[in-house]
């Protein structure tokens, strides 16, 4: 146990050793030290580090600690790439009465049948996505989970763009590997090239819609979430706001000890 | 009462004593055990405030003896705690 007991007291800030060390150090001898004793020893070391601290150190101190620990909670966070690609529906013609509204109904109607279950089930099985989810849980729930949070798909409004006769969209992925988000989306793109084929075979397109690639499927470079950088700087600004405050606070406590009585 | 910076006043209020000797007579009158750690910061403070000051030391253990400000401070403690115990007893009777 006095092996611990001396461990303990190293903790002890520098300059309250020089001071109180040897005195010290013969209380310990003559204690007879328990596991108590060991953790009254840190606690008190702890609390001359505080004390003998200045404020901009322990401010500085919670400032480096809070960005360390976002760091570390968002490299345990899986990376999650986005693809994104855009396509944009236009009139082989000339546009006739409300063709946008036109095009957005069309648009609506293939994207229900892309993001169909049947469908959606085919291109995960078929890229052979989301292997550790469907051991876990039904196939079902992951189709839901991809549609809700994986798959975006979003009109595209050009600044000052207000053509009658062209509506585009784009087609977001996401997906922990970047390779597979690309695939995903690809994917995605042919699907609505396929729905427009069949709706023009079908004698659905008024207007002889024609649906065309603008870009393809990006490859992510770098992971769309987590913001790494973001994670640490939230950390860094929360640290130091609990470092002022602490910091504050012992100023404080330091002023009342230190206050004459008389 | 187990604020350590009153119980090392109180032990010093009879002569000067080094940390062991506080340890000792403080569980002896107080039925209390302070840990070194806790014991060394209430020197620690109380040095700082002028309350105690060491004492010519013969080996490795460091006496320290209360000082007038230290003495002037136990009293006002003292009788600040007759008063409350005092108070509680009367209330205590009459309850």
């Amino acid at each position: 146990m006095k092996q611990w007991v001396r461990v303990a007291s190293c903790f002890y800030p520098a300059s309250w050793r020089r001071r109180y060390a040897m005195e010290f150090d013969a209380l310990l001898d003559e204690v007879d030290a328990n596991w108590k004793d060991v953790f009254d020893i840190l606690k008190g070391a702890l609390t001359m580090q505080f004390t003998s601290w200045n404020l901009k150190s322990i401010a500085v101190a919670f400032a480096v600690t809070g960005a360390a620990i976002a760091a570390a909670v968002a490299f345990s966070i899986p990376s999650q790439y986005q693809s994104t690609s855009v396509m944009q529906i236009t009139t082989a013609g000339s546009a006739q009465g409300d063709a946008r509204s036109d095009f957005t109904k069309h648009i609506n109607k293939m994207e229900q049948e892309v993001l169909s279950r049947t469908s959606l089930q085919r291109l995960i099985v078929g890229l052979g996505l989301y292997q550790s989810q469907r051991r876990e849980k039904p196939i079902e729930d992951i189709v839901q989970d991809m549609r809700n949070h994986e798959i975006n798909i979003k009109p595209i409004h050009e600044a000052g763009g207000n053509r009658q006769d062209a509506v585009a969209f784009s087609i977001s992925t996401t997906y922990p590997d970047a390779k597979l988000a690309q695939a995903m989306n690809r994917e995605l793109v042919s699907r609505f090239t396929e729905q427009n084929v069949i709706a023009a075979r079908a004698g659905y397109l008024r207007m002889g819609e024609n649906l065309e690639v603008l870009d393809p499927a990006s490859l992510p470079r770098k992971p769309f979430y987590p913001a790494r950088g973001w994670f640490a700087f939230t950390g860094l600004f929360a640290g130091l706001l609990a470092g002022l405050a602490v910091s504050y606070a012992l100023r404080w406590r330091i002023t009342i000890v230190r206050r004459p009585a008389h | 009462m187990t604020d350590p910076t009153l119980l090392v006043l109180a032990s010093l209020a009879d002569g000067d004593k080094h940390g062991y000797a506080m340890m000792d007579d403080i569980q002896r009158f107080a039925a209390v055990r302070l840990g070194p750690g806790t014991l060394y910061g209430a020197i620690t403070r109380l040095e700082e405030r002028g309350w105690i000051r060491p004492v010519a030391a013969e080996d490795r253990r460091q006496p320290y003896t209360i000082t007038a400000l230290g003495r002037r401070h136990l009293e006002e403690q003292v009788s600040s705690l007759n008063a409350v115990v005092k108070a509680a007893q009367r209330r205590l009777k009459h309850a």
